[in-house]
């Protein structure tokens, strides 16, 4: 769970330092690393899982607005799950 | 150059859906206004089409989601932006950013914005939407499934996205979030979830 939060991490997923890869790309729009991510990510698990991974990214990008702009936070035991992935809660959560 | 892959037809449809959506009137909105707060949220221009209010809403919304208070809120509610009208721009900023994230992520430019269509807003009101747990109108306690439950147009809209790009939020066989065992396009369960974990982590969201 660790490599959530920290891509050095190993996921023990296949095709996990892809998966990081192209997802930290798209979200972060950045239009040097986005070939390199997607052309990585095609080579490791293949150009479907490619296509879906980007498919469900931006599924989150969508539902990380909408819960952040309604107001709606993580419950309390997800503090716990935070904790052990190396991502705190911030502050306004807690 | 690697060729990017070929994309699901059924999300080609559901781009297709979403910029009728867009680009008709809306519960609160007019087609005019709603491709302005698209192209507010894109770092556009409204050219005075939509409220300064909205176009506030459709950038932070965009940008900054992570930010967001009920104060804030309270403030765009000030200046003349409803909470529902609020929701409905939620939903257009919310599912605009989806579309533009996975096209930027196939190597593709942004699909241009539609041109509106003429009509007037519908004004349909949800029974039993009030506030429950968010900051917004809810049927039921706030949370991923109603979020934009007060205006019924978005959150139809929400679950066409939600179900095409994602999993259907249901339990059963198939592609739904109660099926473990999914496997979609190639990606198992654990990398849907793994990917769907770091977005969420990259855009501050701690759901």
């Amino acid at each position: 769970m660790r490599a959530v939060g920290d891509a050095s991490v190993d996921s023990g997923l296949p095709g996990g330092a892809a998966l990081s890869a192209v997802v930290d790309a798209a979200v972060l729009r950045d239009e040097d690393e986005m070939p390199i991510a997607r052309a990585a990510a095609i080579e490791q698990i293949g150009p479907p899982a490619t296509m879906r991974a980007l498919a469900v990214a931006g599924n989150f990008e969508m539902m990380n607005r909408l819960l952040d702009a309604i107001g709606v936070g993580p419950s309390p035991q997800m503090r716990d799950v935070g904790d052990a992935i190396g991502v705190p809660l911030p502050a306004r959560w807690r | 150059m690697t060729a990017p892959p070929a994309v699901d037809p059924e999300i080609d449809a559901v781009h297709d859906r979403e910029w009728a959506r867009l680009a008709r009137p809306g519960t609160w909105l007019t087609g005019a206004q709603r491709v302005a707060v698209a192209a507010s949220a894109r770092g556009g221009k409204a050219d005075g089409v939509i409220s300064p209010a909205a176009t506030e809403a459709a950038r932070r919304i965009h940008d900054e989601p992570a930010t967001i208070t009920d104060g804030w809120i309270n403030g765009l509610e000030a200046d003349g932006l409803t909470r529902l009208a609020y929701v409905e721009v939620l939903g257009i900023v919310a599912r605009l950013r989806a579309l533009d994230t996975f096209t930027f992520g196939l190597g593709r430019s942004p699909r241009p914005l539609p041109d509106p269509t003429v009509g007037e807003p519908t004004r349909v009101t949800v029974d039993g939407a009030a506030f429950d747990g968010g900051w917004v109108p809810t049927v039921g306690a706030a949370g991923p499934p109603n979020a934009l439950s007060a205006v019924q147009a978005e959150h139809d809209a929400l679950h066409d996205l939600h179900g095409n790009l994602y999993l259907e939020p249901r339990g059963g066989p198939g592609n739904t979030m109660g099926n473990m065992q999914v496997v979609r396009d190639g990606l198992n369960r654990s990398q849907i979830e793994f990917v769907a974990g770091r977005t969420s982590l990259l855009n501050d969201c701690f759901f």
